[in-house]
């Protein structure tokens, strides 16, 4: 027993050297989900769901009607009213600088029907404008609704669905993804150097030994398992600190997922190198099987 | 007593038989070495006392032990120096040697291992950045470091520099001189004369012979060959192959100008006679030399001289 022990602690270290004093390995394993990460988070970090539209409202000459507009219009949380005017020629100027994305031209008396919208000619398509248009449809029909004492027979419930108590940003989908990511590329390009091991003739020189071949899996399975664990928390630190990606932990969850994850990408990856008989026919294998 | 038994071993791969018939002894302390040409089934034989490849026909045993039923004694009463030397390249020799020392029940201690492999020096360069011979040498070292009682050699001098092939014969008489037995094979005829205690020749598969090299020697040929040359023009040398001709001891000579070669039982009488008749004739003679035969000339009698590749 305590030679097996012995035995085990000896490969571990050996596997454990040869994996740290492997660039490749280094490169793959460690710095290239980490490059990958920094990437999409910094093109996808800054994309936010929350719409929102800075604009004008006009209020030439203050009356019943254009209060009531005002006022409906402010509360619609996805219009920021940035600036309050009393000329139309202000609010086009606004919108050449480009300070707002639209203006509300609200009407100049009771008797006023017309609600005008000004766009720049460039935005006419734009998504916000087809928004503000739509949101500014709305607020008109009420009103026209009210106007006739009528009231609405059909009306849109909304309701909201949610997986669970936390709002999930794209950071935290990004850095669990690439965690998991990284974890099945380990398992499944981390075998390679096995086949390097078969075709360079030391799989059949420790046979020659009576070394225990089932600890010699066991032990390089353990030693990329906690390669895996120094993935995960390198990523998890980066994404973290870096890009504000939160983790959601259920340590149970993850230690179970994990477990259960690398091992089986493990076994892929040695069912993979059992039968290819060279190093390229692994890679394209692999490749093939990752995507 | 013989640690190691062959008999009547057979392998065919295919339509290919790569080893017909071979049956052998080994005693406990010797240098067995098996030589033949490319192909001949060395390395096959080899592989199938080493428990790598099965036989389809024959028996292994060392001693009392068969590697059907004790697969795992016999690993550790072996130690082998494969043809190619295997070996993690990121790893330094200490680290190889405390890695496959974890294998084994007993060990030899680590700096005597490489002490007599001369790698004390080296002993914490990564594999990849040691030369051919010191990769044989710690091939060896991983052989030693289960304190085998049979040591398998390969080939262990194939590819090195004249050095360090004398330094790897030293480490062989090292293990012989420790009682160690060592099966050997080896291209080079004169490393099988120096080393060997018995020499085992193979071809297509089958033992062709098996003795100790100077009684192979002895066995090919009782006759040595004398070269001799003159001074001055051809007719001493034209005389000289009249008289040598008359000799019974003389059963062939070769004339080139003034050059002679002949094959004498009786180099000593041969010369003799020669000397005689020169100093009458009052020819000199230029250079004299007898050619000692070598395991190079038993190789090449029984295996023959065409092209094995």
């Amino acid at each position: 027993m305590a030679r097996l022990m012995n035995q085990f602690k000896q490969m571990f270290l050996m596997h454990l050297k040869i994996t740290f004093r492997e660039k490749q390995a280094w490169f793959w394993g460690l710095f290239f989900p980490v490059i990958l990460m920094v990437i999409f988070m910094f093109i996808f970090a800054d994309s936010d769901d929350d719409f929102e539209a800075s604009v004008a409202v006009v209020e030439e000459n203050p009356n019943e009607v254009s209060t009531a507009i005002s006022d409906q219009i402010e509360v619609i949380p996805v219009l920021n009213v940035d600036h309050q005017l009393e000329s139309q020629s202000e609010a086009e100027q606004l919108i050449k600088d480009q300070d707002v994305t639209a203006a509300i031209v609200l009407p100049q008396s009771e008797e006023d029907s017309d609600v005008l919208l000004l766009v720049n000619a460039e935005d006419e398509q734009s998504t916000t404008t087809q928004v503000v248009s739509g949101v500014l449809s709305n607020i008109v029909q009420q009103m026209n609704l009210q106007v006739v004492g009528a009231s609405e027979t059909y009306a849109v419930d909304f309701q909201t669905v949610t997986t669970g108590e936390h709002e999930l940003s794209y950071q935290d989908f990004l850095l669990t993804g690439l965690i998991a990511l990284a974890v099945a590329q380990g398992g499944l390009f981390g075998m390679i150097d096995l086949v390097d091991m078969r075709r360079k003739g030391l799989i059949k020189r420790l046979r020659m030994t009576p070394v225990n071949m089932s600890l010699f899996g066991l032990s390089d399975m353990m030693m990329r398992l906690l390669f895996s664990v120094i993935q995960i928390f390198v990523l998890a630190l980066i994404g973290v600190f870096l890009f504000n990606a939160t983790l959601h932990i259920n340590i149970l969850g993850l230690v179970v997922l994990f477990i259960v994850g690398a091992l089986s990408f493990n076994a892929i990856g040695y069912f993979i190198s059992s039968f290819s008989k060279t190093t390229e026919a692994t890679w394209a294998l692999r490749t093939f099987l990752a995507f | 007593m013989h640690v190691l038994e062959v008999n009547h071993l057979k392998k065919s791969f295919g339509a290919v038989q790569a080893v017909k018939n071979v049956s052998f002894q080994v005693k406990q302390g010797e240098v067995f070495t098996i030589i033949g040409p490319n192909g001949a089934g060395k390395t096959t034989t080899l592989e199938m006392i080493e428990g790598l490849v099965p036989p389809d026909q024959g028996d292994i045993t060392f001693g009392e032990l068969n590697w059907k039923k004790n697969g795992e004694a016999i690993k550790k009463k072996i130690g082998v120096q494969p043809q190619l030397s295997a070996m993690f390249d990121l790893l330094t020799p200490s680290e190889h040697l405390q890695l496959f020392a974890s294998f084994y029940d007993k060990n030899r201690p680590e700096e005597e291992i490489l002490k007599t492999v001369n790698l004390t020096e080296h002993k914490d360069k990564q594999v990849r950045n040691l030369s051919g011979g010191q990769r044989q040498r710690l091939a060896i070292g991983l052989a030693m470091i289960g304190d085998p009682e049979i040591i398998f050699l390969d080939e262990p001098t194939t590819g090195l520099d004249p050095q360090a092939r004398r330094n790897l014969w030293d480490i062989i008489l090292r293990l012989k001189h420790l009682d160690k037995t060592i099966i050997l094979t080896t291209h080079y005829m004169d490393e099988a004369e120096q080393l060997s205690d018995r020499v085992c020749i193979i071809d297509q598969g089958e033992i062709v012979t098996t003795d100790q090299p100077d009684a192979l020697i002895k066995r090919l040929t009782v006759e040595r060959e004398v070269r001799l040359s003159f001074l001055g023009h051809e007719e001493a040398a034209i005389d000289s192959e009249k008289i040598l001709n008359k000799l019974s001891v003389v059963s062939h000579i070769d004339r080139d100008s003034t050059e002679l070669k002949i094959w004498t039982e009786d180099p000593e009488y041969t010369l003799l006679e020669l000397f005689n008749y020169t100093k009458q004739q009052n020819y000199q003679v230029d250079q004299i030399s007898i050619r000692e035969m070598s395991l190079e000339d038993v190789f090449i009698e029984f295996t023959g001289k065409e092209w094995r590749d």
